[in-house]
């Protein structure tokens, strides 16, 4: 047995996040991580990346006890993390990353950069990854990046790889040619927990499936003895509606109308109507462009050709502003970055777009604005102990929520949403279909991306499918099969 | 790690339904409050330290001393807030006395023309440095040393390199006469912080400057315009500058180079950062106004011990250094930081 | 590797017209030339247009001008590197020069006493520095804004006046010309970058400045003892102040303690003139030796054509700025 973790707890403040988890993995064996988005896996892995400090637990690798209390000795260890958010140094070259913490140095303390390109050269050439030494990391494609950190736990003899979804951000075609070097890994003997969502990889990818809910172990199964809706029952404890129930009838007037719009790089020609009460999916691999074409929409991103109409009249967004003041909205896939202000309390995230918008000459409307706060904090049901709490203090699907909240009293007409449920937990992401839906009821025009295509298919009544920059698709709610927008996103052609 | 995940039904609490129900003071209430009794245990040591400063006219004097500083670091936290600083406010300062001694030389008529045009100029100076800044991507900090330079160069070119002219009468009210026992500056101050503190508190300008420095693209995001509002800020800082200038040449009442400069840059970024203001938009212009008196009252009993320029500098020094280490500490260790651990919904 | 192999995994979405991986090295040699260029056009421009200019009295002056602040911008390169700043460059130049002005007495032995004590306060306050910053969580910024203040005031106590005296086996050693041209506190500017070029590149240290500057959170989960790196930034910030105030004084031949105080930003200026930005990670010790020539050569050409002090502190205000916008489009 390569690894075997046994009774691992771990509290947070306020959660209990894994409750005595035991966890094994074979030598040559590809074994899946499962659950839903909260149940423990990042931080079974970040224990075992020594990035957390387990509460209780014993690690033994190779059947002898190890303690791994920082990353330093998780690499001691042969344990190499490859993070969904790669660890790679961006400004550095391939060749500088490598050996980051580990150089290679002369019996004089000096780096033998000779040396250094030869064993990465090497051992790139050896997995037939196509980078130079020299070639700077911020310049090569996410899937190059992700190769780069497989080969530098290789060029260390790591034993252990945990890859956490690692497909996430890397197209069909470079899906296959990192599972065709994670084939070679497994027939080299090296054990691979692999994180995912998706369920095609885990069953053409994987020898044994286990599963986390809500912090504690739920059961191991061998892939080939299990099937989709086990593993959906055992990660979510019941079944899952397949579809939501609308709220409205149909979809009302033209609200928005988009004409050969064309922005930075990657939306090219992108035309499509949206309609008052109508909730469509944008459904594309990551670097389709989706987020491009809705931040271009917003404002957030040059307008290079092409024109919109909302509501009957041109409408052309230099900056954000102008798209809020017309009554659109944009929920960012990044929050943290484009979304909050992590210092300031639930009540400036919430009031300020209302109050650049609302006021009058400069001044700032502040009657019934604690009022106002606390009304939309209910009815989004954040859970916050106070309109004065920070916002980093508050969980993923909570942060999220204070993002929506801003935008709920601006008059809101188009709302764009990206990624809503990213890294949300299952309670606070039905909550958030039902807020989209509301919404919709209320005839807004909502445009969702998301590369969750079960979750399109559930909540949206059309879904486009967007490909290298282009709109390739359209697709009804009865002829929306996951299959087809599949194959439209990937670059797959349809009549 | 950035963001927890964990959110379950059942562990999660849930607002209180009356908005009003739990008050507790907010990080910058609390800093006031500190800082408040400071200044009276500062007020009270002085007094047994320098014995005679404990009276009602010693108070006076020194907010008096307090009132150029006081100016200059609310237009400073403006900048501060947003994550800049403005290394060209002495400059400015400077400026304002060598040009306004000149254009005045004493005559009361020349006063509000004169110092229309230098609060205009002043005002440009920090626009100029605003747009810079915003729409390229040069650091705060180099276009506004950059700008000193181009400031100094100005007024010495001006001037000739010697100092002349005298304020109007109007200006040497300003700066040094008093309405009772109470100094007309101190007047025009008060007006200031209550005018100022509005801004920030009630207007999109003020209120912006805190979610530009706390995060520069959700400000974008959120529909702030982000390059006017730091336009707005760096103008405010050279417009408070100027004002700072009117009150120290009103005191002393003719051209002097040394008047502004470093030493006042300085020392309004220390009342700033003393102030509980930081670069990440949290703080407020009464704790700058708090932080100024705070480095004014010190100087103030260091001169009555007989301490140097040299003794100011290591104290002013010590001073910001610990506040801000205060400021940064743990909650747990700090006292001046506690606050009811509120375990949110994870 | 075949092109056609590189050509299946990139993303297709890629931006046209970026060279595919860009190779790290050739992009930085590219900024260098240009940047040399630019040295070798403010040399040749004026040298042709002025007599006074390519004298060897000039080119003396320009070196022996570049050397002082040139050793506070090798150190300040490291602070920004990590997004940091040193503001307490400039007063610890002035302090050196007070203390080696008061230390050194007349004789060999008095220099080297001098120098330990310049030496030890120069590590004292990067040591001071880098632990506030890493111990205590404060920015680098306020950090050494504090820092600046109290050694501005030690200096004063030290010498309220300019005033004191070098000895001349100090000078000497600073001053001697080589071949009559090149002073010897130039040689050691050029010896101290070529050492910090190596350890930047060939060391751990040089290594870690980078992958700390670079994403500070990432470098720790690689291995790198980020405080440690941290200290030791300001730490080589500090001595090369002490450095750079050495020969200074040899230069003033006294102490002054105002007179290094604007070697802060020129210094940050020389920094950012050579490519290093504030954004961490990018840059580095070649840079910074464009930079400091590029300010030093506009300083003495702004003299020999007899532009106004006072217009030279416009001009040169200017200049920063638009340097600055210049490197910072060309990123």
């Amino acid at each position: 047995m390569l690894l075997q973790m046994r009774g691992i707890s771990k509290a947070f403040p306020g959660v209990q996040a894994l409750d005595s988890v035991d966890f094994e993995l074979r030598a040559g064996e590809v074994h899946a991580l499962m659950g839903e988005n909260g149940a423990g896996k990042s931080t079974l892995m970040n224990i075992l990346g020594g990035v957390i400090v387990p509460d209780a637990g014993e690690i033994f690798i190779n059947g002898r006890p190890r303690l791994i209390r920082r990353p330093v000795d998780a690499q001691a260890a042969g344990v190499a993390f490859i993070h969904q958010e790669l660890n790679l140094i961006e400004p550095l070259s391939v060749k500088e990353n490598f050996f980051i913490g580990r150089e290679l140095v002369n019996r004089w303390g000096v780096i033998d950069w000779k040396a250094a390109a030869d064993r990465c050269r090497r051992v790139l050439e050896e997995l037939s990854i196509p980078v130079h030494p020299d070639d700077r990391v911020a310049d090569l494609p996410m899937a190059l990046r992700q190769m780069v950190e497989i080969a530098k736990a290789l060029a260390f003899e790591a034993q252990i790889i945990v890859m956490d979804e690692p497909t996430s951000a890397i197209t069909v075609q470079e899906t296959q040619v990192l599972f065709d070097l994670i084939g070679r890994l497994k027939r080299e003997g090296k054990g691979i927990i692999y994180i995912s969502h998706r369920m095609e990889e885990i069953f053409q990818l994987s020898d044994r499936v286990t599963v986390l809910r809500n912090g504690r172990y739920i059961g191991t199964r061998p892939t080939a003895e299990t099937t989709h809706e086990e593993l959906v029952r055992m990660m979510v404890g019941r079944s899952v509606p397949a579809r939501l129930k609308k709220a409205n009838d149909g979809p009302g007037r033209v609200l928005l109308e988009v004409r050969g719009l064309s922005g930075n790089r990657r939306v090219k020609d992108a035309s499509f109507e949206l309609r008052a009460g109508e909730i469509v999916g944008l459904a594309g691999l990551r670097g389709a462009g989706r987020t491009e074409l809705l931040e271009t929409i917003f404002g957030a991103s040059l307008l290079r050709a092409g024109e919109m109409i909302l509501d009957g009249r041109p409408y052309a967004p230099r900056i954000p502003r102008d798209a809020i003041r017309a009554g659109i909205a944009y929920v960012p896939e990044d929050r943290v970055r484009k979304g909050l202000f992590l210092d300031l309390d639930v009540k400036e995230n919430v009031y300020v777009t209302a109050a650049e918008l609302q006021a009058q000459a400069g001044w700032i409307r502040e009657r019934g604005v604690p009022e106002r706060v606390h009304g939309l904090v209910e009815e989004l049901k954040i859970a916050t102990p106070s309109i004065r709490q920070a916002v980093k203090n508050l969980s993923g699907g909570n942060r999220q929520k204070v993002v929506f909240a801003k935008f709920l009293s601006t008059g809101l007409r188009v709302l764009l949403v990206n990624e809503p449920t990213r890294g949300v937990d299952v309670g606070a992401k039905a909550e958030i279909y039902q807020v989209l839906n509301r919404l919709a009821a209320r005839g807004v025009g909502i445009l969702m991306a998301s590369s969750e295509l079960p979750e399109l298919l559930m909540v949206c009544d059309r879904i486009i499918a967007m490909w290298e920059g282009r709109l390739v698709a359209a697709f009804g709610r009865e002829e929306a099969t996951q299959e087809a927008v599949l194959h439209a996103m990937t670059g797959g052609t349809r009549e | 790690m950035s963001e927890p995940t964990t959110n379950r039904p059942g562990g999660v609490r849930n607002v209180s339904a009356s908005p009003g129900r739990r008050r507790h003071l907010t990080r910058e209430g609390r800093i006031a409050l500190s800082l408040a009794a400071v200044i009276i245990i500062l007020f009270f040591l002085s007094g047994i330290l320098a014995p005679g400063t404990l009276t009602l006219s010693h108070a006076l004097e020194v907010g008096r001393q307090a009132v150029p500083l006081g100016l200059t670091a609310i237009g400073h936290t403006f900048v501060i807030l947003t994550g800049g600083i403005d290394l060209s406010v002495g400059e400015i300062i400077t400026m304002t006395n060598i040009i306004g001694t000149d254009l005045m030389r004493g005559r009361p008529e020349a006063a509000l023309p004169v110092m229309g045009l230098l609060l205009g100029l002043g005002t440009l100076i920090g626009v100029l440095n605003g747009a810079v800044i915003a729409y390229t991507r040069v650091p705060p900090l180099v276009m506004t040393f950059g700008m000193s330079f181009i400031v100094r160069g100005f007024y010495l070119i001006y001037s000739g390199g010697t100092p002349k002219g005298s304020v109007s009468p109007l200006l040497r009210t300003i700066g040094a006469e008093r309405i009772g026992i109470i100094p007309v500056s101190l007047l025009l101050y008060i007006a200031v912080i209550l005018l100022f503190a509005l801004i920030t508190r009630r207007t999109v300008w003020g209120r912006s400057v805190f979610f530009i420095g706390n995060n520069p693209q959700a400000a974008h995001y959120s529909g702030i315009p982000v390059k006017a509002r730091l336009l707005f800020a760096y103008g405010t800082s050279g417009l408070l500058a100027t004002m700072a200038g009117f009150v120290l040449s009103g005191y002393i009442r003719i051209a002097n180079f040394d008047i502004g400069g470093e030493a006042y840059t300085l020392n309004s970024v220390a009342a700033a950062v003393v102030g509980g203001n930081t670069f990440t938009g949290q703080g407020s212009v009464l704790g700058s106004v708090l932080g100024s008196f705070i480095i004014t009252q010190v100087t103030s009993l260091m001169t009555s011990l007989g301490v140097g320029e040299s003794g100011k500098l290591i104290m002013r020094g010590v001073v910001i250094v610990a506040m801000v280490a205060i400021y940064a500490a743990p909650a747990q260790w700090s006292f001046l930081m506690r606050r009811r651990q509120a375990p949110a919904g994870r | 590797m075949t092109d056609g192999n590189r050509a299946r995994l990139s993303s297709p979405n890629r931006p046209k017209g970026r060279p595919q991986g860009g190779s790290a090295r050739t992009a930085m040699q590219r900024d260098m030339l240009m940047l040399f260029g630019v040295v070798v056009l403010m040399t040749v421009i004026p040298a042709l247009w002025s007599p006074a200019f390519r004298s060897p009295q000039n080119v003396t002056n320009v070196l022996s001008q570049v050397a002082p602040i040139g050793l506070v911008a090798l150190g300040q390169t490291l602070p920004i590197l990590t997004r940091g700043i040193d503001l307490a460059a400039g007063p610890l130049v002035s302090l050196t020069t007070v203390l080696a002005a008061t230390m050194m007495g007349f004789d060999t032995v008095g220099v080297l006493r001098g120098l330990a004590v310049c030496l030890a306060a120069g590590l004292a306050v990067g040591l001071v520095n880098g632990l506030v910053i890493t111990r205590l969580n404060v920015p680098p910024l306020i950090a050494t804004l504090g820092s600046m203040s109290v050694i501005s005031g030690v200096a004063l106590i030290i010498l309220p006046h300019p005033g004191g005296y070098v000895p001349r086996p100090f000078t000497q050693a600073l001053l001697y010309r080589i071949g009559d041209v090149v002073p010897l506190s130039f040689v050691y500017f050029a010896v101290f970058a070529i050492l910090m070029a190596f350890i930047m590149n060939y060391t751990r240290f040089g290594r870690w400045v980078y992958a700390v500057g670079g994403h500070e959170e990432h470098a720790r989960v690689a291995g790198v003892p980020v405080r440690r790196v941290t200290v030791g930034i300001y730490l080589v910030s500090s001595l090369f102040a002490t450095l750079g105030g050495l020969a200074l004084a040899a230069r003033m031949y006294s102490g002054d303690p105002v007179a290094g105080h604007p070697f802060t930003l020129t210094s940050v200026a020389a920094v950012l003139i050579g490519g290093t930005t504030f954004e961490g990670g990018r840059g580095g010790i070649p840079g910074t030796v464009m930079g400091v020539l590029i300010m030093g050569l506009l300083t003495v050409s702004l003299n020999i054509f007899g532009v106004s002090p006072f217009v030279q502190d416009v001009l040169s205000g200017v200049i920063v700025v638009l340097a600055v916008i210049y490197s910072s489009i060309r990123k």
